[in-house]
């Protein structure tokens, strides 16, 4: 029976994380080339910084919790919604 | 980044007199949305906890949840980002000699815009709403001699305040240019504008 690694979710994510990626520099880069020179305009890049850190890590932190090896059945998936059983 | 002390094409003489940002209710508005936005995946975790389901259980179906989660969080934060750059990088920048007019329009869109005080003929305010009068922020429109469509400061903190000291500047500016002719700035035609291009007015 055909079966597939959960990895292959990580596919359509990595397209969406690095749309993301390319936001965050986008905005990074107008900031810098067209925003007034003042503390406030340092603070706000220094803020963007954290929060897109902050936002990865917390992701990266629960992305290295699953194991992407695991493989599954189509079959086995849609019978076993409603009976979900715990991840231990 | 651009320095208030040095504009680019200012003038030996010219100081920077006003510098307006939209008003914080704008930005308000922007976390607002992203806060209600981040509600909907706890709602929807709270009624399936009500239903008695374990979303992140389940070992296929438990980081598929996930992945949207971390996607979706992803595109709001996106999202954020680029309307507070929006935000940040509308100015409106008045100094003795000219207005400034820059606005930026999503990522990829960015009007700028001077004008130079001689070429202005009526200056307009508007507040209306409740919200807006109650904070006392508005419009600000400033319409020149050409057929030109007119400057407009969106959501600008103290719109009349603006107006007065904008039509003060442009009485001394037409006054003093009356008395000194050398003083003109070339290309008094028209204003200008640059859309999309940088290396014009590097604002």
């Amino acid at each position: 029976m055909f079966s597939f690694p959960l990895f292959y979710l990580l596919i359509p994510f990595g397209l969406v994380f690095l749309l993301a990626l390319l936001f965050f520099f986008f905005n990074i880069f107008h900031i810098k080339r067209y925003a007034i020179q003042s503390k406030a305009t340092s603070l706000l890049m220094l803020i963007y910084f954290v929060s897109f850190g902050v936002l990865t890590a917390l992701i990266g932190s629960y992305l290295l919790t699953v194991d992407w090896t695991e493989e599954f059945e189509p079959s086995e998936l849609l019978p076993s919604f409603e009976s979900s059983s715990r991840l231990e | 980044m651009i320095c208030l002390d040095k504009l680019p094409n200012s003038q030996p003489e010219e100081v920077v007199k006003v510098f307006l940002r939209r008003h914080w209710i704008d930005l308000l508005r922007i976390f607002f949305f992203s806060f209600v936005m981040l509600l909907v995946p706890v709602a929807v975790y709270a009624i399936a906890q009500l239903g008695e389901v374990d979303l992140f259980a389940h070992p296929f179906w438990g980081p598929v949840g996930a992945l949207v989660l971390a996607s979706y969080l992803l595109i709001i934060f996106s999202i954020t980002l680029t309307e507070i750059t929006d935000y940040w990088l509308d100015v409106w920048i008045v100094t003795n000699e000219r207005v400034i007019n820059a606005e930026q329009h999503g990522l990829f869109n960015r009007l700028v815009s001077e004008v130079h005080l001689e070429q202005i003929q009526d200056i307009t305010s508007e507040t209306k709403g409740f919200l807006e009068t109650f904070l006392t922020y508005g419009d600000v429109y400033v319409q020149t001699a050409g057929e030109r469509e007119r400057f407009r400061f969106k959501n600008v903190d103290n719109p009349d305040d603006v107006k007065i000291t904008i039509s003060e500047l442009v009485t001394i500016c037409k006054n003093t240019h009356q008395h000194d002719p050398k003083v003109i700035a070339p290309g008094l035609g028209a204003p200008t504008t640059s859309q999309h291009h940088p290396d014009n007015v590097k604002l």
